[in-house]
């Protein structure tokens, strides 16, 4: 990304990829604490055109955001651990953050609903599968 | 490093374990006792959202703002009352008394565009902290869901109206990898410049949570009353019921 995105856009972006390294720690150390085992890293394969220009790049930012948020809130009734249940809740509201900043930056719709939507294990797969090879 | 350090995202080099020993501790940052029923955590929302839809209703007709920033502050005002509409529905649903609209003065918020801007961006991170802080004590797990629905747009308002006012990308925009809660003591202490006290119970505050009612507020804000009442008609209560539900997949505006 670097060479299209700079000034204050980098910025955001860089901020956004910190917390999400952030995430993956934080969600890593939990599972590993409740006795689990965290899966792997999948195997990630991006579309050609994601980082081929600024707005590629953005909007596939975009899209992961808007995902995430919905996938978060729809655990929220399946998560039994208060605990989990705090930690989930405190990421999901940044990536409302980044959803709603990254939207702005693309012209798209901050504030897309009043209440966030939900989405499944199921429908967040098959959105992100393309995505994964 | 010291656990406000954590709390406040400024620690980047914490190991794992710490981070989700901050992640826990914040969990239980909400105090036993601030809460004795869903209800009262529903109230407890609503007033926040009262205050929150008054203010966006006087701020948009008060404050000139132009293009991009015009369109964001009206959605916001769209939300909160969307909000307020929900609360009150499940408040009804669940045989609740919602409370009445607070009596509100926003005072200098509505100088300027940057007071304004400013002023919406203590509310919306407050309203961020307040839902968290508060959620610990919800029960039902619908009733979980929507306020987490409304946590996240609360999120999105405040990141935005954040980067409107230029802010820093650390601590303006986002307030850490993780969104920090706020008890119910801290919400009241950041609310309380803007609400008026009743003038019909001398030396009182207005009653903010557990089923307070703000008694024989009849004066409460004009505008604000009036909004409600729109909202909180049928069709604001047909969408918060299918909010609730979690059936609503249509995309708004």
């Amino acid at each position: 990304m670097k060479g299209f995105v700079s000034g204050r856009e980098m910025e955001l972006i860089t901020e956004i990829a910190d917390h999400e390294s952030a995430h993956v720690t934080a969600v890593t150390a939990l599972i590993k604490q409740l006795g689990g085992t965290p899966v792997a890293k999948p195997t990630i394969k991006y579309p050609d055109a994601t980082f081929s220009d600024k707005m590629g790049f953005l909007k596939a930012a975009s899209t992961f955001e808007e995902v995430g948020v919905t996938a978060y809130h729809g655990q929220v009734g399946l998560i039994k651990s208060g605990d989990v249940l705090g930690a989930a809740a405190s990421i999901a509201g940044v990536e409302s953050r980044h959803a709603a900043v990254l939207a702005t930056l693309i012209g798209g719709n901050a504030f897309p609903a009043p209440v966030e939507k939900q989405r499944t294990k199921d429908e967040v797969l098959a959105i992100v599968k393309p995505y994964l090879s | 490093m010291n656990r406000r350090d954590l709390i406040k995202g400024q620690a980047t080099d914490v190991s794992p374990q710490l981070a989700l020993g901050a992640l826990n501790n914040r969990w239980a940052l909400a105090q036993a006792g601030d809460f004795g029923s869903d209800l009262d955590v529903l109230n407890y929302a609503l007033t926040l959202e009262y205050l929150e839809a008054a203010f966006y209703a006087q701020g948009n007709k008060a404050v000139q703002l132009a293009g991009d920033e015009a369109k964001y502050l009206k959605q916001i005002q769209t939300d909160e009352e969307s909000h307020v509409a929900t609360l009150t529905a499940t408040i009804k649903k669940l045989g609740g008394t919602p409370v009445e609209a607070p009596k509100v003065n926003f005072g200098a918020a509505f100088a300027d565009r940057k007071s304004f801007l400013t002023a919406s961006h203590t509310f919306e991170n407050v309203g961020v902290g307040a839902y968290l802080g508060a959620a610990g004590f919800v029960k039902d797990k619908t009733i979980l869901q929507a306020a987490a629905g409304i946590f996240g747009v609360e999120a999105r308002h405040a990141a935005v109206v954040g980067n409107l006012l230029g802010l820093p990308v650390k601590g303006g925009v986002f307030m850490g990898n993780t969104e920090n809660p706020k008890t119910k003591s801290a919400v009241l202490a950041a609310v309380a410049p803007f609400l008026v006290k009743s003038p019909t119970i001398p030396g009182g505050a207005p009653e903010m949570g557990a089923g307070g009612t703000a008694a024989n507020d009849n004066t409460a804000i004009v505008m604000t009353a009036t909004g409600a009442a729109l909202v909180a008609g049928a069709a604001g209560a047909v969408v918060a019921r299918r909010r609730m539900a979690g059936r609503d997949e249509e995309t708004d505006g």
